[in-house]
């Protein structure tokens, strides 16, 4: 569906803008720190288009993390520009960013990010307290999402009561239950076994095979093979891009 | 947002901890609570006073001789004041335009005796307009008339307990009673009147009590009286009838200051001015007890914030904005200190209830009290738990999520 979606923009007039889901132009993000500033990204300059699978590699802190951040728009970039959908991400405000996000962006993380004092349901239904859904239907979104990832019986528990193979898949099921164009995804599979990792990559690819777009981030060079391109960071810098 | 939602979302985080909830609640309860005891005491005082001045009439106004200390008692005999006489009540009625009815006053506590049905009672000798002045209804016979006066006629008309507890089978008009020595005939009953449970500065007599006999039967050669009863034709002239009165009298006693000018519709004027006071001191207690109280939830809520450092940053990674943030939290103090007024005003009522069964004071619960501590309360979680909402929706989404 995704898929169409995509496909449906770029036969638009605005063809080459819309087909490219993010575009980064020379961005910078500095930290300012005492004595020194530390530049996460060193003026990185990449597209990303609608329904590919980029995986992005390097060493710890060769600013992975940052690249995912921005183009998440949960952090501004020093210098630079980012579109998404074409929209410049600095002139949003706040409030405009929040809803992109909410719309546009489905975040995935190494350690869940579960909110612990609510049941794996409510964690679901909590993007669309942000977005434009009626209230009635988020019970059944939320459903068929955690029945599709096999998790449904677990919809009464607390995060704490889940394995982290049924955490991540709740937390996919978050992470997509605004139906977002964009997935950004930082270690999924980091704080899971082989196993239940590879069921986590089926499901992100079957994602992917349905016309979403998946940015992961990654140590595993075996998961970095399996997307349409490669990016490698190294020291802020973009030191490779390449098709698989 | 959604109100619903964010209710309950409010509502989870603060029964996360039931019992640190509660107790930072507790300041805004008691303090609402007091607050709400206040008021019903003072609005009870209030409807009380209004309702003994309806009673007796706004129009209605005494000249009281005074109880003489020794000074004024000095003054009075140097400047050979006559003290408070009849021709006193003459001159009013014939100075005063606005003066509807007049009635001098002599009082005496006697002892009433009929048959083995004896009592202890105030004999008020006085003259046929009392009726009127005072506003007595007669249940059976009679007032005391102009001819009793003249003639000095033994007659005695009895309040309704009175005549109740001497005559507790028959019918009193057509017996006589004796009053100390002397002999009286009953020629009237009055009509029992409700009267207010304590006795106050307004409420002089008790008339269920009373037996009235004309003034003329007590001679008393200086012509001296305790009081000069009087009735102002319209509500509006009070005061300044009031004002003409005393100077009349003033002017006739040669400036001494033994008498006392008694107006029930300045003594509003007075309790206005003493519950204005005792508004200050709510409005004190009210406020230094929601600043405490707020200082409790701001507390709270800067360690609920701290807490939920992470949750931020996960909402905020799944589309909240700061606005949708700082109204989460917000919703979670108003929640806290609009629960904790409730309570409080239960509270408050309670204890309000305890004090006019217990010390017999008159309370009342005012809709407008229950607002203005409701109104408290609210403002109070706005105005403390803004600031650790805020807080909350600044924290920068990247390090909120890293936060442990
Ligand atoms: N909030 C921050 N303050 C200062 N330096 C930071 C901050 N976040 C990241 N960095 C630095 O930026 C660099 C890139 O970090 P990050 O993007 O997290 O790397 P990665 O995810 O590739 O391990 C690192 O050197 C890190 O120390
Ligand atoms: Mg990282």
């Amino acid at each position: 569906m995704a898929a169409a979606r995509c496909r449906a923009i770029s036969t638009s007039s605005r063809l080459e803008l819309l087909s490219l889901l993010a575009q980064a132009v020379d961005i910078h993000r500095v930290y300012p720190r005492a004595g020194h500033a530390v530049s996460a990204l060193d003026g990185v300059t990449l597209d990303i288009e609608c329904g590919s699978f980029v995986a992005v590699v390097g060493r710890s802190g060769s600013g992975k993390s940052t690249l995912l951040n921005l183009l998440g728009c949960l952090d501004q970039p020093t210098s630079g520009q980012l579109l998404l959908q074409g929209t410049d991400t600095r002139t949003l405000d706040d409030t405009a960013a929040s809803r992109l996000r909410n719309r546009l962006i489905g975040f995935l993380f190494q350690s869940f990010n579960l909110i612990p004092q609510m049941t794996v349901l409510e964690n679901v239904e909590t993007p669309l307290l942000y977005s434009e859904c009626p209230e009635s239907e988020w019970r059944g979104r939320a459903e068929r999402l955690l029945e599709r990832l096999g998790i449904l019986e677990r919809s009464s528990h607390r995060p704490a009561e889940l394995s982290g193979g049924e955490a991540q898949r709740a937390a996919l099921a978050r992470a997509l239950v605004t139906e977002p164009e964009l997935l950004l995804a930082d270690e999924p599979t980091g704080n899971l076994d082989s196993r239940t990792g590879e069921e986590v990559m089926v499901l992100l690819e079957e994602l992917v095979a349905e016309g979403r777009t998946l940015v992961l981030v990654t140590h595993d060079s075996n998961l970095a093979e399996r997307a349409h391109r490669v990016i490698e960071l190294s020291d802020g810098k973009l030191v490779q891009d390449r098709k698989t | 947002m959604k109100p619903r939602a964010l209710t309950r979302l409010a509502w989870r985080g603060l029964t996360q901890h039931r019992l640190r909830s509660i107790l930072s609640g507790l300041g805004i309860v008691f303090g609402v609570g007091a607050v709400i005891a206040m008021l019903s005491v003072g609005e009870g005082a209030r409807r009380e006073i209004l309702a003994e001045v309806g009673r007796l009439g706004i129009t209605r106004v005494s000249v009281r001789a005074g109880d003489l200390s020794e000074e004024t008692e000095f003054d009075a005999r140097t400047l050979q004041s006559p003290g408070l006489t009849v021709a006193d009540a003459r001159a009013i009625s014939e100075v005063c335009p606005t003066v509807a009815s007049l009635a001098p006053v002599r009082e005496r506590s006697e002892q009433i005796t009929r048959a083995n049905n004896r009592a202890e009672a105030a004999i008020v000798a006085t003259t046929a307009s009392f009726v009127r002045t005072e506003e007595l209804v007669l249940r059976q016979g009679r007032f005391l008339t102009d001819t009793d006066l003249r003639e000095a006629n033994r007659v005695i008309v009895l309040g309704h307990d009175l005549a109740e507890s001497l005559f507790p089978y028959e019918d009193a008009v057509g017996s006589r009673v004796r009053v100390e020595t002397d002999w009286y005939a009953v020629v009237g009953v009055l009509e029992p009147r409700e009267l207010s449970r304590r006795g106050s500065r307004l409420s002089s007599r008790n008339v269920n009590q009373v037996a009235f006999v004309p003034l003329s039967v007590v001679p008393e050669p200086t012509g001296r009286v305790d009081e000069i009863a009087i009735r102002i034709d319209e509500a509006d002239a009070v005061r300044d009838s009031a004002r003409l009165i005393e100077s009349v009298v003033t002017r006739r006693h040669r400036g001494a200051n033994d008498f006392e000018l008694v107006v029930p519709q300045e003594l509003i004027a007075g309790y206005e001015r003493a519950r204005f006071q005792f508004n200050v001191v709510v409005g004190a207690v009210a406020a230094i007890s929601l600043i405490v109280g707020g200082i409790g939830i701001m507390n709270i809520m800067l360690a609920n914030v701290t807490e939920r450092i992470r949750e931020v940053g996960v909402r905020r990674s799944l589309g909240a904005s700061r606005n949708d943030i700082v109204q989460q939290f917000l919703m979670e103090a108003l929640l806290l200190t609009g629960s904790g007024g409730l309570v409080g005003i239960v509270l408050g009522a309670v204890a309000s209830f305890a004090v006019s069964s217990y010390a017999d004071w008159p309370t009342a619960l005012s809709l407008r009290a229950v607002i203005a501590a409701m109104a408290l309360a609210v403002g109070t979680g706005v105005g403390f738990g803004l600031y650790p909402a805020i807080q909350a929706a600044h924290q920068n989404p990247v390090e909120a999520l890293r936060h442990e």
